[in-house]
């Protein structure tokens, strides 16, 4: 269908030349940059918080206050050293235990910095008194508030994290952003719309002389709409496979700009290859159509008001 | 059997003064008239009443048993492509070569390319432009875009062929070939009329004038002088 699309054809009316003849394929080339922009940051946004909450949701976190260091008494900090190791065996031990939890592990002193390294950065002392995290693999339906007595019980002192809080705040933030997201898509195509509608019958205007021409030796409507549609659909197609070739390398760029970036802070975007597919196909259809519609409606409406 | 039928018509552009008043008569079928008149009395938008590309402000018009005066839109292409018209400014799509010009009226009518391609050769070749079968009206001379204007204005071999002017450009010899091609037309059953200044012409070949005054018809067609 492409190639007959792209193939010679022969118009009645000189679309193809004079001012302006290339201008859907501009305006249609940047509403197409900028939806597969949007998409690409909306699926992306959904891989984030995808990430985020299969990370979170099913563990919970247990934190136990780091073994303050006394300067001068060794004993004192081994001892509360050793109550803090008693807690974390209790604590892991429960692992195979307990009805609710499935797996319970201490965190390596090297994930806990990993962990806090965003906020301190990677040059932190080594004698920092550290937190130890006890991370728990808890069944779906585990009831949270016997857990957490029975944790307390076991670790008396301990701060117990569901990360509920953290998971609301990340999806009611990312969703916000996706849904504004998607109403920047919709100002987009309606500016394009209103762009094309206006190319159209400005187009029509300039070629009035040979659309009577044609209306006067028998041409009905549709045999002229139809070379404005094919005129438009072609700008269109050219416009929407720049629009997208555009973005991806952008995205590209991005990427490989971001991943030189050593932050802890960005999350690890990556896309599928569906998705890749999807970002490529989705606003080139869009695109399309959107213009091919508004052409035909808009030509089909303006020669009827023509009498 | 008429053709066209004009009844107590009159045409106004806009709001400005009536330009035709109260136009009565008739065209016969297969019948043939110089429309003649002094510059202003109306000559060119009589015949855009005929080609359908004005409708009257009053009055009623018949053409081809339909009354065109109150008929919807979408009716009026089929109306049209019973017509052919060279039009005083030939309207030929400048972007277009001579042979697509002429092709117009049968690709509009959706008729096969080949059956196009073989009679729009022919008739160019007819009137002298087999030469110029690809060039573009822009790099043709008055009288040439002339002869294309006209081929296509027959070459679908319409039941009523209007023209303004068709001979004012070129030269007698083809002046007069012209004519008779028209003539040929006229006797495979097209009804004809043509505006002209040209005496010659209309003495040469004897068709019945109809004259426009001041836009009133002074004299009407006679249709009992059928071809």
């Amino acid at each position: 269908m492409a190639a007959k699309i792209f193939q010679k054809y022969r118009y009645d009316i000189a679309l193809e030349s004079g001012a302006g003849a290339h201008l859907v394929a501009w305006v249609t080339g940047l509403m197409v940059f900028f939806m597969t922009l949007a998409f690409a940051v909306n699926i992306g946004l959904a891989n984030v918080t995808k990430n985020w909450v299969s990370g979170l949701s099913g563990s919970i976190t247990v934190e136990l206050r780091a073994p303050a260091a006394d300067k001068d008494d060794d004993t004192a900090t081994s001892e509360a050293r050793k109550q803090v190791d008693k807690k974390v065996a209790a604590l892991t031990a429960m692992g195979g235990k307990h009805a609710a939890v499935t797996s319970a592990r201490a965190l390596e002193d090297a994930e806990v910095r990993k962990l806090i390294e965003p906020w301190l950065g990677s040059a932190m002392p080594a004698d920092l008194p550290l937190p130890v995290l006890v991370d728990m693999k808890i069944k779906p339906d585990a009831d949270m508030a016997a857990l957490k007595k029975d944790i307390l019980k076991a670790a008396p002192g301990a701060t117990v994290d569901t990360h509920d809080d953290t998971l609301a705040d990340v999806s009611t933030l990312v969703n916000t952003a996706r849904v504004f997201v998607l109403l920047l898509s919709g100002v987009i195509m309606l500016l394009a719309i209103v762009a094309i509608s206006g190319i159209v019958r400005a187009k029509l205007a300039i070629h009035h002389p040979e659309v009577e021409t044609l209306h006067l030796i028998g041409a009905h409507d549709e045999y002229i709409a139809r070379q404005f549609r094919h005129h438009t659909l072609k700008g269109t197609l050219k416009g929407a496979l720049c629009g997208v070739a555009a973005m991806i390398g952008t995205l590209y760029a991005i990427g490989q700009t971001t991943k030189s970036i050593d932050s802890a802070m960005l999350p690890d975007v990556t896309l599928a290859p569906q998705e890749w597919a999807l970002l490529v196909i989705a606003p080139v259809l869009i695109g399309t159509m959107i213009a091919h519609f508004t052409a035909q409606k808009t030509v089909l409406g303006a020669l009827k008001r023509l009498g | 059997m008429s053709l066209v039928t004009f009844s107590n018509v009159g045409l106004r552009y806009s709001t400005g003064p009536e330009i035709l008043h109260d136009l009565s008569f008739s065209l016969q079928k297969g019948s043939f008239h110089f429309l003649t008149g002094p510059s202003g009395a109306g000559k060119t938008s009589l015949l855009k009443l005929l080609y359908l590309g004005k409708r009257p402000t009053r009055g009623l018009v018949n053409m081809f048993g339909k009354d065109v005066t109150a008929m919807p839109r979408e009716q009026l292409p089929a109306m049209r492509r019973q017509i052919g018209t060279v039009f005083q400014d030939f309207r030929l799509l400048a972007h277009l070569s001579a042979f697509d010009n002429v092709a117009l009226p049968m690709r509009i009518a959706n008729v096969d390319e080949e059956h196009t391609r073989r009679n729009v050769t022919e008739l160019l070749k007819w009137v002298g432009l087999g030469d110029k079968m690809d060039a573009k009206p822009p790099t043709l001379s008055g009288g040439e875009q002339q002869r294309v204007a006209i081929a296509r204005a027959v070459i679908a071999r319409p039941k009523l062929l209007v023209a303004d002017e068709p001979t004012g450009n070129i030269d007698p010899e083809i002046g007069i070939k012209i004519l008779y091609l028209f003539e040929e037309l006229n006797k495979h059953g097209t009804t004809i009329i043509i505006a002209t200044h040209d005496d010659d012409i209309i003495r040469r070949f004897g068709h019945p004038q109809m004259r426009l005054e001041n836009g009133t018809l002074v004299i009407p067609p006679q249709n009992q002088k059928v071809a």
